[in-house]
């Protein structure tokens, strides 16, 4: 009875006794488990946004993320389906998040000294629809991905262009702003 | 002005040269400020648009064809959100893109998950650039890191017979065996540890040094396997992978550099060994870990026949391919022969009464 094909991989890196095992609450197997997932995930992350210091705290709460969800897993044959689900919430989560700490440069100190003609741009006050049509459709889309999270970096990489141009883009941008906001 | 300009392609905080130049142009400054402004509302609304970027990767994954990749509740969520999603994507051309990118993401990560982890055929080019790759750092260093963390250390003992696996703040691994003791500083911890007993270290790679401090030796490395053995006079380190520096603790300036399936030993007051050749299953078989450098099938099976206690076959075509590769002491038998046969495009079978084929 053949019981393991290896055409291609080895299946049971996670095979699903490993996992029910894990769930079941032996310490051993969910150790092996999660440290194998460990080389996976951290091979995810190197590949999509380079070796940053952040890649540690990507893989260690996607790993959180798989270790709250295993009990809930219902198959264990599901496991590689739900870990990657996990490293793309984990992703997505890291784009989103990625300005967060930076606000500093929307400068307070700036904001509260310009006049009342400059403050009503500020926050929601700014006109969405207008400043969009002083943009080409591809600064617009640079500029969405850039708002999204993404580096310029790999807004080149989607766009199949250079990292420099989209770069122009965003000050050719700002200089079509500049002028249509300043007159 | 090219200055002010790069401004607005950076992440980090605003530096005084460039506060003061803002300051100095009213004019610009107002630009600035409503560039910003442009940009926070965007983000605003983007998030408005698109509350939950979970669900935005489900509809993704959904759309391009792996809706069995979700559960049934996470399939409902995304019916319910469909109208979100669709607004969005209208409203703003390059969630599009977004939602490539996420495809794409899904794309990688299978190919990590069927790639093999810590089993390939290792040539000597490949051991030249592993070798060559592992940094040794000063030795001011070490002996600041040997000193500076002697206080409020973790103790890990195991006695004898023992096996214990434990996990390092910074995601190294040690296997304590046989009474063999471990200190390290938890809460602090600056990548060092002091070892007695026995004990093999995976070290993950990182910017800085991990130094091991052992009876009369210092052992300094970045990413690397290597094993230890010691009592209250001496170290020997045997060395699997990377490169490591071996010093007496009174002579750091006079280390001797072990290359992979090379040993040394110190004895307290003495400088190194020279680095001596070793087999590594033989010279490592203490740690319980299974060592194949291109070992031949047969040699293998015998190896895991002994270890397993249960029989294993391996087909006349494969009896003489020769593998490599590295498993732990936790590995099971089906997972090994499974990693082994990836490497030659084999397969196992399992039978009932002869036990494991390979073929």
């Amino acid at each position: 009875m053949r019981q393991k094909s290896l055409a291609g991989m080895p299946q049971n890196r996670f095979d699903a006794l490993l996992v029910q095992r894990a769930q079941q609450g032996d310490a051993r197997a969910r150790d092996q488990l999660l440290r194998r997932l460990q080389a996976v995930l951290r091979s995810f992350f190197v590949k999509r946004i380079g070796r940053a210091p952040v890649i540690d705290d990507l893989v260690q709460n996607t790993l959180l993320r798989v270790h709250n969800g295993l009990e809930v897993l219902k198959d264990p044959e599901r496991l590689k389906a739900f870990a990657m689900k996990a490293a793309l919430f984990e992703l997505q989560d890291y784009y989103r998040g990625r300005y967060s700490p930076k606000e500093v440069l929307y400068d307070p100190h700036a904001v509260t000294t310009a006049s009342p003609a400059q403050s009503a741009w500020a926050g929601s006050q700014v006109d969405l629809e207008r400043a969009f049509a002083l943009l080409t459709p591809h600064a617009r889309r640079i500029l969405e991905l850039r708002e999204y999270g993404y580096r310029y970096k790999d807004i080149a990489q989607m766009l199949s262009t250079t990292e420099s141009a989209a770069k122009m883009q965003v000050k050719r941008a700002f200089e079509k702003m500049r002028r249509a906001f300043c007159t | 002005m090219q200055d002010v300009l790069n401004l607005l392609l950076q992440d980090e905080p605003l530096t005084p040269v460039q506060r003061a130049a803002l300051t100095k142009d009213p004019a610009l400054r107002a630009s600035v400020q409503r560039w910003l402004a442009f940009r926070a509302t965007l983000r605003a609304h983007l998030d408005e648009a698109l509350p939950e970027r979970r669900i935005f990767v489900l509809h993704t994954l959904m759309e391009a064809g792996h809706a069995d990749e979700l559960t049934e509740a996470e399939r409902t969520e995304v019916a319910a959100s469909q109208g979100i999603m669709t607004r969005a994507l209208e409203q703003y051309p390059a969630l599009r893109d977004a939602a490539d990118r996420i495809a794409e993401d899904r794309a990688v990560f299978m190919a990590c998950w069927e790639q093999p982890v810590r089993i390939r055929r290792l040539t000597p080019t490949a051991w030249r650039i592993a070798a060559a790759v592992a940094l040794i750092i000063g030795f001011g260093t070490v002996f600041a890191l040997f000193f500076a963390t002697n206080n409020a250390e973790t103790p890990i003992a195991v006695r004898d017979g023992g096996l214990e696996r434990v996990q390092l703040p910074d995601g190294s691994i040690v296997h304590l065996i046989e009474e063999g003791m471990l200190l390290y500083d938890a809460k602090d911890f600056a990548r060092h540890v002091s070892v007695r007993g026995n004990a093999f270290f995976d070290i993950v790679h990182a910017d800085a040094p991990f130094t091991v401090a052992s009876p009369g030796a210092v052992i300094t490395v970045l990413g690397t396997r290597f094993g230890i053995q010691s009592d209250d006079n001496s170290t020997m380190v045997v060395l699997e992978s990377g490169r490591v520096s071996l010093a007496a603790e009174h002579a750091l300036d006079q280390p001797v550099l072990l290359s992979p399936k090379e040993m040394s030993r110190v004895v307290r007051g003495n400088l190194p060994d020279a680095p001596a050749a070793v087999d590594l299953a033989q010279a490592l078989h203490w740690t319980g870990y299974l060592f194949f450098d291109a070992t031949p099938m047969f040699q293998v099976s015998r190896v895991l026949q002994d270890r397993f206690e249960v029989a294993i076959a391996v087909s006349e075509a494969l009896k003489d391919e020769q593998v490599s590769g590295t498993f732990e002491p936790g590995d099971d038998i089906a997972y090994i022969l499974t990693t082994l046969a990836t490497t030659l495009d084999a397969v196992v079978e399992r039978d009932e009464s002869a036990g494991f084929i390979v073929r």
